[in-house]
């Protein structure tokens, strides 16, 4: 019976391009811009941060099975994709091949770094950029765009749909990118909404995490709850894959401030089944 | 030594015939991968032994890179002291292939895919220590040894791997406790890795290895075989990135002159985002009635102020049916600099 059931599923796919995402975002706008013509699983789960997985050997056998693997770069999946690139026995998806793309390549990045101005010591940064920039719809736009060629190379029949569907996309990510948000100043917890705040004009005055990667010290939210005091933030936004109770522990502080947990990543919590809903949950919670 | 320098003398004439390349590789922009793995270990035994107090345990420098379109290069030398003298040696030195489709060939040094801890870097270890039966059979540093290996991803609905190494065996307390270099003694090696997912968050591994090779006990007389069969499973649990929970377990027995074996089995408890608890226990000699078995229970708290720098405090509980028992306290500092390549799941 499960034989059966494997052979029938297989024949549905048949003739579809099998992308492996690392990110379920990257994920939601292969499937915008793949419409019917893709099959697209995410490695990284929605409630997981993407730079700490592990190299699992389910992974290599998702990867070993595909047609495209789209990556983010920047150094985001650097601890666990080349281990699952190279156990999946696929030279094909290596970076720079046919198979490949790197999300990053063309797109406007934040925090670049010069080689020398940063040391691990400055905990988990990534010099050559920061890796979320999904997070602005139209930077996501952009890669949709990049997406849509891909797949136009390695599926030149469907190049028509994958381009409108691309453009369908950008269109729909201009209405969200147009709406306007009341909340001017924030504190993070870790600089993953920063493109979002960039192109909404919200300003992120501090971070929960004393340093990138590095978890909140007590001596550092006393220096939070002073910077609190004088500069008057509105929210404290915590992404749902980390801990709020540091944030709690501000608010008992000043009890004025509101701590909102969100998703910043599709499938991070039910209501957020693609990147526009992901978007407007995020216009909803830190804009109203 | 002398080895490793006719090495680096063979290495740069090679680069330097090759001046096209050389042209190429002006620059940092080629350079390999390099990191540098230091553990510093503090030792106190009740009763007393040579290796107490500070120690460099050991230093591994590693370089890795593609070495062209077809092939890419690991190398890790260990720097760590024998008989009170600093060594240098290359721990593994292999290339691999990259461009071939579903297999994966290496030739060079390794450390052979016999169970699963043999095949961790010294820093890389669940504790302070080896495994008991580990070093007892295989020796301090494990077992590496020159020779080929091919790997293959079996196309099934889970992932099932075999692995297949032909090696020259040089290993002392497996194939050549002379020491030197054994010319027509090979051993080989085969295993098979087989991994479930259990759930989202666990995952469960069950694998058997296997290794035959002529050993050189009596060469004259009676050059005898040694075998080697081991099976290893491993549960991992991992929810998020602040909690995850391990529990590993390998049997391994060795047919040399005698028949031999020992388990351990041990768990792993992440407690919050940087502190991890960890339990084992260790058994060489299961089945020995004459009282040469060891058996060891061991503890471990370990602060990792970042996946870089992790600082241990073990205590290990050593009884060997002799009159005392051993207790051992160790803390270790292990620091990792510069790149580091991801690490096995």
């Amino acid at each position: 019976m499960k034989v059966l059931l494997v052979f029938l599923f297989s024949i549905s796919a048949w003739g579809k391009i099998k992308v492996v995402t690392t990110t379920t975002n990257l994920r939601s706008l292969v499937e915008f811009v793949g419409g019917d013509q893709v099959e697209v699983v995410s490695l990284a789960k929605g409630t997981q941060d993407p730079h700490y997985l592990e190299a699992k050997p389910s992974y290599v056998l998702k990867v070993s099975k595909a047609d495209l693997l789209v990556q983010i770069g920047l150094g985001l999946e650097d601890a666990w994709l080349p281990l699952i690139i190279r156990g999946a026995r696929r030279p094909d998806l290596r970076p720079g091949e046919k198979r490949h793309l790197f999300a990053h390549r063309g797109v406007e990045l934040l925090e670049v770094l010069k080689a020398g101005e940063v040391t691990r010591k400055d905990g988990d940064v990534h010099p050559e950029g920061n890796p979320h920039f999904l997070l602005d719809p139209v930077r996501a736009s952009f890669v949709a765009g990049e997406i849509s060629k891909k797949l136009a190379e390695l599926d030149p029949s469907h190049q028509k749909y994958y381009l409108s569907n691309a453009q369908k996309f950008s269109e729909r990510t201009k209405d969200l990118a147009s709406k306007k948000i009341k909340v001017k100043k924030v504190i993070s917890y870790h600089k993953t909404l920063n493109y979002f705040y960039n192109r909404f004009g919200v300003e992120n005055i501090a971070y929960l995490e004393p340093k990138p990667g590095v978890p909140p010290s007590a001596g550092h939210l006393i220096k939070l709850i002073g910077i609190i005091k004088q500069q008057k933030p509105e929210k404290v936004i915590v992404e749902n894959y980390f801990d709020p109770s540091p944030a709690d522990r501000l608010k008992k502080e000043s009890p004025k401030l509101e701590i909102r947990s969100v998703p910043v990543a599709v499938d991070a919590d039910k209501s957020v089944g693609d990147i526009l809903k992901l978007y407007q949950q995020l216009i909803k919670e830190i804009g109203e | 030594m002398y080895r490793l320098i006719i090495m680096l003398v063979l290495t740069s004439h090679i680069a330097y015939s090759q001046d096209k390349r050389l042209y190429q590789n002006k620059g940092n922009k080629f350079n390999p991968s390099i990191g540098v793995n230091s553990l510093f270990l503090f030792k106190n035994d009740s009763v007393p032994t040579t290796d107490e107090g500070f120690s460099i345990q050991e230093m591994e420098l590693q370089f890795v890179s593609d070495v062209d379109s077809n092939f890419m290069v690991n190398a890790l030398i260990a720097i760590r002291k024998e008989a009170g003298e600093f060594i240098i040696e290359p721990e593994e030195a292999f290339l691999e292939t990259t461009s071939i489709k579903d297999i994966t060939f290496r030739v060079g040094k390794f450390r052979m895919a016999l169970g699963k801890h043999n095949q961790l870097h010294t820093h890389a270890y669940p504790f302070v220590d080896a495994p008991l039966t580990q070093a007892s059979f295989l020796g301090d540093e494990g077992l590496q040894e020159v020779g080929g290996s091919l790997a293959y991803l079996v196309p099934l609905p889970w992932y099932t791997e075999v692995r297949v190494q032909a090696v020259q065996g040089e290993n002392e307390d497996l194939f050549n406790p002379g020491g030197g270099k054994n010319t027509n003694n090979y051993a080989y090696l085969g295993r098979l890795v087989n991994f479930l997912e259990v759930t989202d968050h666990s995952t469960l591994e069950l694998s058997f290895s296997g290794l035959t090779g002529r050993n050189d006990n009596d060469p004259l007389v009676n050059p005898e075989d040694t075998h080697l069969l081991g099976a290893d499973l491993t549960y991992k649990w991992k929810p998020s990135k602040n909690q995850s929970f391990l529990w590993s377990t390998e049997y391994l027995q060795r047919q040399k002159e005698t028949l031999e074996s020992g388990i351990f089995s041990y768990i792993q408890y992440q407690i919050a985002p940087r502190w991890y608890l960890g339990a084992r226990y260790d058994k060489l000699g299961i089945t020995e009635d004459d009282g040469t078995d060891i058996s060891r229970g061991s503890f471990v708290a370990t602060f990792a102020s970042s996946e870089f720098a992790a600082i241990r405090a073990q205590y290990n509980y050593v009884d060997d049916k002799s009159q005392e028992i051993n207790h051992q306290v160790m803390v270790q500092f292990n620091m990792s600099i510069g790149a580091h390549p991801a690490h096995r799941y």
